[in-house]
């Protein structure tokens, strides 16, 4: 545990309270406080990002750090979803002193939590021959420049670009092409030569946004690309972001790899490196990702994005992403974090990156010697750029709102399910939207006013019904078998109700009610909490896609896979109960996914349903000659197109979670109905074969109607189950749902943690709770009425 | 008994059966030789059992070291054990004054703890996270067990309440004129009856505990939490690590390695676990 001196209240007041919780469950906390180690260095904690580089160039520059600064100790650490778990140390207030992690920096820029760097870059670089600013490539500081003010340092660099196997260009007299055109005759000879063109990754498709991006930007210039980044009218509709659109949308439909939509990133990458694939877009942090993976005759190339005939940009500018470092205001340790970046961007240290690491730097002077074979091609096209482009910043909270209709957007058009034209149209009318919601805050679209009207009046009316069935069962107090209730005094109760109902309140009911109140109010974490009503409410039951998406998503999952699992659980329990060969071994078989969970029957079935190389499609492509050699060939082409087919596409994932849902649960169910049946009075079956009743009789009338409530309370579990689903979406869809894959509970997550809108998500919790009881009261009350007849 | 009922021992049920075991089972038997197969072997041919001279066992030091699953397993035990215990020593003595305790408001606080029973995890976590980070509590194993006690507390009121309601009352009674104070009634007369009551939902609680990823994930995840946090946690870490540094190996020997203990406490346990179970059917 860490007591951290940024949080709010004085430390006194802190430990206070921490002491006043402990007190109270002091039996249970012994051994699991830590101490905290006493130390007088100051010590730095910068979290980053570990993607493609790795963490063992930024802590050995660390360690060389410490050596220079006696009694600074540089605690530098992360992981490749550091960015969550910063954006929860950010709403809760516990700042890093520095972070690269993607986090909603305009918002934390214009809260005045970030920063200023520039009077620190205008002083002495680390080498101290020269000012700091001018250690960069030219135009780079300039991304998160705002006015004087500038608040992000960059150091990786990366260049995006196409990339190819020269062996193979060379063998078949293949030339990478400067234009999109030549580009186009390429892919076709690929094509033709049965390689092919493109591998693409389908469940994280950026690639598509560099694409989209260099294109837009060779046809429209700075200037309009930055007018399509800040939502101006008319951008996204007009011509050349359509014609931007349509390199992206003929690419997926004429020249990605099979099975590209459930291909993960570095799948796409080992396809491409195994050869199946001729070309490849992605960031030169590839070389150093893909280490050890290399065929040993391979040699990489790259080009530049291709460019139209009428376009306007240089055709030697590169696209370019920075791994971008910020400083945090409230850092107790500015002038020592500040000094550590000095460090981190010296010549020394930059050329160190890239001879370690294979990979460019934001900072000048770095030699192409200090490059790699694959990597000379990339080196070559830094050197010879007038300029670079890259995403530009954020530069207000609205760009953060388009984040997510951009990506729904972006997927349908690879999926071939929109036109680049309606691209155009769709993204254009949300721009509209939240220009339009920019300037008055609390508008609402009524777009879906039936169905929030009908969700609501059948909440409204499962719960009269609950209150008039119960007035008219009484009251319902459960009667005692035997004896008198005690009359006890209040030490007793103390002793046997204090401790549970204080904890029980404390971290149940009291979290509860205030996430009701919270509901009601517009917070960030960040700024101060305001009062906005029901309009959250409105908003989600309303306008919002992605909430009637998501809780269609969440009826699927409540419904679909529990209409076969209890069916198919009665069948098993029914053979067990009637004494199949074998039934010890098959029941404690088939409980055993059960106890899994989530997450690992989740990761299990991700590797089985892996386009190439998994359990699945090996499975049915494996059956495909099977019917081969007994003369069924429209049946075997059919097992055998499952080779490289995507199971967890977008449009399809639902379905591939159906099995994975009979998988964990039908032991679960089949254990409840057999404990059930065997509780029915054998006799009543003897009655019913005295009356001439076959097994399927006695299973109809005997059987089933005895065990109905136990069914019930079985379907109650796998509904509300359903309605909670989290882990399972989270991690199939690699943290990043769409709109169109959410469930309700990956949307709380995503509104808490990615646009820090506690509020809106406090009110989707709401919405869940209040089905969730509606849920759980209609069975009820359904069950009651069923006992009473 | 038995003999009197029609048998549906067909080949026809006995071969159904079977088909599903093999999909139940061999999901598993593939993740476990995959776990020794390098990144490549497992890309060209998934099927393909990996070769006897070349059996990469590093995957497990590594998932165990690096990936820090010794760490998260031994996380796991304690956060499990020490909540599992938490709900029953606490659930039970609620349990007991709910059903034979007459009190003003008893039936009131009896309904208030059935209400837990259908508030979803998402509802409480937001203002529960800033509640622990006011505590010092967030990021540690012991804000995270407190959570798990209260949260377990009215699954185990619903199944006990039922259980002390059937005691019969005669032998508290006695209990209560050989002069045992209340406490001593419950804990000598009354507890030893509940028994299987007990049984249940410690069963119930820990598997459910032991797999739980959401409040781990929501109150583990920030600075210091590293330390703290459990197995789903960890393998969550593993499965989205692999999707930048490309290491299946080691994701199939976290899957592993979270399977095989489970499945040595399963098969020990699973004739109390389906009794279990099915009490709790019955009961519930």
């Amino acid at each position: 545990m860490q007591i951290e001196p940024s949080a709010s209240p004085p430390w006194f007041c802190f430990r206070s309270r921490r002491l006043h919780g402990a007190f109270l469950l002091l039996p249970l906390l012994a051994g699991f406080f830590s101490a905290t180690a006493a130390s007088s260095d100051v010590v730095l904690d910068i979290p980053v990002f570990v993607g493609g580089f790795g963490i063992d160039f930024f802590q050995e520059t660390a360690r060389l750090y410490e050596e220079q600064r006696p009694g600074v100790k540089v605690d530098i650490y992360g992981n490749p979803r550091i960015a969550q778990k910063i954006r929860i140390r950010v709403v809760g207030g516990q700042f890093p002193d520095a972070t690269d992690a993607d986090l909603p920096w305009p918002t934390l820029i214009s809260a005045g939590k970030v920063l200023d760097l520039a009077p620190y870059l205008d002083g002495p670089n680390w080498e101290d021959n020269g000012r700091w600013r001018d250690s960069f490539l030219p135009g780079v500081l300039g991304r998160w420049t705002e006015g004087e003010a500038v608040y992000g340092l960059p150091f990786g660099h990366a260049v995006m670009c196409f990339w190819y196997n020269k062996r193979l260009f060379a063998s078949r007299g293949w030339e990478p092409p400067a234009t999109w055109e030549q580009f186009r005759t390429l892919c076709e000879k690929i094509k033709a030569s049965g390689i092919a063109p493109m591998s693409f990754s389908g469940v994280a498709p950026t690639a598509a946004d560099y694409l989209l991006r260099a294109a837009y930007y060779n046809l429209a210039g700075s200037e309009s690309y930055r007018a399509l980044q800040l939502l101006e009218p008319g951008v996204h509709a007009g011509d050349q972001y359509r014609r931007a659109a349509e390199v992206v949308s003929q690419l997926s439909r004429e020249y990605f790899m099979k099975g590209w939509e459930g291909m993960s990133h570095t799948e796409a990458q080992l396809q491409f490196l195994e050869g199946r694939a001729a070309l490849l877009v992605t960031g030169s942090w590839l070389v150093n990702e893909m280490k050890g993976k290399f065929p040993d005759d391979f040699v990489l190339g790259a080009f530049n994005f291709p460019v139209f005939r009428d376009g306007v940009s240089d055709p030697g500018i590169i696209q370019v992403g920075s791994g971008w470092y910020f400083v945090f205001k409230d850092s107790q340790n500015v002038e020592e974090t500040v000094d550590f970046f000095r460090f981190l961007t010296s010549r020394e240290r930059a050329r160190a990156f890239t001879t370690q690491l294979d990979s460019p730097t934001a900072v000048r002077g770095t030699p192409s010697a200090a490059y790699s074979i694959h990597m000379q091609d990339v080196a070559a096209m830094i050197d010879r750029s007038p300029g670079s482009f890259g995403r530009p910043p954020g530069a207000a909270p609205e760009v953060a709102a388009m984040n997510q209709p951009y990506i729904d957007a972006r997927n349908l058009l690879l999926a071939g399910r929109i036109t680049p034209g309606q691209f155009g149209d769709r993204l254009e009318e949300k721009a509209a939207e939240i220009r339009a919601r920019r300037d008055q805050p609390g508008r609402i679209v009524w777009r879906h006013p039936w169905a929030g009207s009908l969700l609501i009046a059948a909440v409204a009316v499962g719960l009269i019904g609950f209150v008039i069935s119960r007035r008219r069962v009484g009251t319902g107090k459960a009667p005692f078998a035997s004896g008198r209730p005690v009359r006890v005094g209040g030490v007793d109760l103390v002793i046997f109700l204090g401790l549970s109902t204080f904890l029980y309140l404390v971290f149940v009911v009291k979290p509860a009610a205030q996430a009701l109140t919270w509901a009601l109010t517009e917070w960030d974490g960040i700024t101060a909490q305001r009062w906005v009503g029901w309009l959250h409410f409105k908003r989600l039951l309303f306008e919002s896609d992605v909430f009637w998406s998501a809780l269609g998503n969440n009826l699927f999952i409540m419904f679909i896979p529990t209409a076969v699992v209890l069916p198919l659980s009665l069948l098993f329990a029914n053979f067990f109960y009637r004494g199949v060969w074998g039934t010890r071994v098959f029941r404690v078989c088939f409980l055993f996914p059960n106890m899994l969970g989530g997450v690992a029957a989740t990761l299990l079935w991700l590797h089985a349903y892996n386009p190439h190389g998994g359990l699945v499609n090996g499975f049915l492509a494996a059956l495909g000659p099977g019917f081969q050699a007994i003369g069924q060939t429209g049946l075997a082409e059919w097992f055998t197109g499952f080779e490289g087919y995507a199971w967890l596409a977008q449009e399809r994932l639902y379905w591939a979670l159906v099995p994975i849902y009979i998988w964990m649960s039908v032991g679960f169910n089949l254990i409840l109905y057999l404990a059930a049946m065997e509780s029915v009075d054998p006799q009543l079956y003897e009655a019913a074969e005295i009356d001439g009743a076959g097994p399927w009789q006695q299973f109809f009338r005997v059987t089933l109607p005895l065990i109905w409530e136990v069914i019930t309370i079985s379907a109650v579990f796998m509904i509300i189950w359903g309605l909670n689903t989290f882990e399972v979406i989270w991690i199939l869809t690699a943290q990043q749902p769409g709109s169109e894959t959410h469930v309700l509970g990956t949307l709380l997550v995503s509104t808490l943690f990615q646009e820090y809108r506690i509020g809106q998500a406090t009110a989707i919790a709401a919405v869940l709770f209040v089905l969730v009881f509606a849920g759980s009261l209609a069975a009820l009350t359904i069950m009651r009425r069923e006992a009473l007849e | 008994m038995r003999a009197n009922r029609y048998k549906w021992t067909g080949w026809g049920a006995f071969a159904l059966l079977a088909g599903y075991l093999v999909l139940v089972a061999y999901p598993m038997v593939w993740v476990g030789y995959t776990s020794l197969k390098e990144d490549r072997e497992i890309f060209r041919d998934p099927f393909a059992l990996p070769s006897v001279n070349d059996l990469h066992w590093e995957n497990y030091s590594k998932t165990w070291v690096e990936a820090r699953f010794s760490q998260y397993f031994l996380n796991s035990l304690t956060v499990t054990s020490v909540s599992v215990a938490g709900v029953l020593l606490f659930g039970t003595m609620a349990a007991y004054a709910l059903a034979r305790f007459s009190f003003p408001g008893s039936q009131a606080l009896f309904l208030l703890y059935m209400a837990g029973l259908m508030v979803p995890a998402q509802l409480s976590v937001i203002p529960l996270f800033f509640q622990m980070r006011d505590w010092g509590l967030l990021n540690t194993r012991t804000g995270l067990i407190l959570v798990y006690i209260a949260n377990g507390l009215p699954f185990a009121v619903f199944i006990l309440t039922a259980f002390f309601r059937n005691l019969p009352g005669a032998l508290h009674e006695a209990a209560r004129i050989d002069g045992c104070t209340e406490w001593q009634a419950f804990r000598r007369v009354m507890l030893p009856l509940a028994r299987p009551g007990l049984i249940t939902v410690a069963i119930f609680q820990y598997i459910g505990i032991w797999k739980e990823y959401f409040f781990a994930f929501m109150l583990l995840s920030g600075h210091g939490g590293e330390n703290a946090q459990t197995l789903p946690l960890g393998l969550a870490n593993l499965a989205i690590t692999a999707q930048y540094q490309t290491d299946w190996g080691m994701a199939f020997a976290g899957l592993v390695l979270v399977i095989v203990p489970l499945l040595v406490f399963y098969l020990y346990l699973q004739k109390y676990l389906i009794r279990g179970i099915a009490a709790g059917a019955l009961k519930g």
